[in-house]
């Protein structure tokens, strides 16, 4: 792993002001679906289970 | 919705029908956005007008708990509001085929509506902003694009439009992020233009390493792991792939590693690990 030397919000940021930050800042774009499938919930539970959604996505 | 029109191991699936009419574009323009939906909102919203005010807030109310939640797990949130431009709008609830007919057919009609609603949607998604706590919104265009339409038509009702909410939002201290799927390689000189402060998303079907030929020095580039990759590539094809972009996208700074669109539903999990590894390990060649 290469050294951190910032926070992430400030390593977004410094991408935004067009600097070099300390490395390339990753944000893959999130919905919780991805997260659910690989916890083993089907469509319909990924929408209408919000506890069960929200608890995948925070673990994955 | 899977389990009940779906079968029930889909995933949730947009159904696009024509909400508004023709006529629906001079209403538009007489009333503005805001006063047009608190008059037809159940064309957009099949609960009863006295709900619709409770269901916004408690849909609200959810995205603000779930922003709370990540940042207790030390996970940053970004996205504090969202809105459309207005060609992405009316081609969603007019559809797309109906839509472009509309643009030929009939544009001053067009161009009014849209002329009328692009201050409500700048206003709305910074109150939005508000209420979050996050100064970003995303721009969602996913239409307006050369693979749509021709340059004549992007710049009459979409690239006008897109530079004035993205100035109107930085000048309040908000980070637009212009999430452009679909293939905008012939606009991106456009992008030159827009103000300092923004982030062009690209989902792998515009060229980045164009983007970052014509962008860089002037926007912040975020992008674009395709879907494909991601579900059916290997953790050392997706490596490879981040490292060419850190190496050529990253130089200099300004860029952002990121899926192409969104994390696909069927994504191999040690594939999106290699992409958030690839970032932590990988120095840029400067």
């Amino acid at each position: 792993m290469t050294k951190e030397a910032m926070t992430s919000l400030e390593r977004v940021q410094a991408a935004i002001n067009l600097e070099v930050p300390d490395r390339v800042p990753v944000l893959p774009l999130q919905t919780c679906y991805f997260a659910c499938r690989y916890k083993g919930l089907d469509g319909y539970e990924m929408v209408k289970e919000r506890e069960r959604a929200s608890r995948a996505h925070l673990e994955v | 919705m899977p389990g009940i029109d779906l079968p029930r191991d889909s995933i949730l699936q947009h159904d696009e029908r024509e909400i508004l009419l023709p006529e629906d574009y001079d209403l538009i323009a007489d009333l503005g956005w805001n006063a047009f939906a608190e008059k037809c909102y159940s064309k957009f919203n099949p609960r009863p007008a006295s709900k619709i005010l409770e269901w916004g807030e408690r849909q609200t109310a959810r995205y603000i708990d779930d922003i709370r939640l990540w940042n207790e797990h030390g996970v940053p949130v970004y996205k504090g509001g969202e809105a459309f431009s207005p060609l992405m709008f009316f081609s969603m609830f007019r559809t797309l085929e109906q839509f472009t007919f509309d643009l030929y057919r009939r544009p001053d009609r067009v161009e009014a509506a849209m002329d009328a609603l692009v201050e409500d949607f700048i206003q709305d998604a910074i109150e939005e902003t508000k209420l979050t706590g996050l100064p970003w919104v995303m721009l969602v265009l996913e239409r307006g694009g050369c693979f749509d339409y021709p340059l004549k038509i992007f710049e009459r009702f979409e690239w006008k439009y897109i530079k004035k909410m993205t100035e109107a939002w930085v000048k309040e201290g908000i980070t637009p992020l212009l999430h452009l799927d679909q293939d905008w390689t012939l606009n991106l000189p456009y992008f030159r233009d827009l103000p300092m402060g923004c982030i062009c998303e690209f989902d792998s079907c515009t060229d980045i390493f164009k983007a970052k030929e014509i962008l860089g020095g002037k926007q912040c580039i975020m992008g674009d792991v395709r879907a494909s990759l991601q579900t059916h590539g290997t953790p050392e094809e997706v490596a490879e792939y981040c490292t060419q972009l850190i190496d050529v996208v990253g130089k200099g700074g300004g860029f952002i590693l990121s899926s192409g669109c969104y994390v696909p539903v069927d994504a191999k999990f040690e594939n999106v690990r290699a992409m958030v590894d690839c970032a932590k390990t990988h120095t840029p060649a400067q």
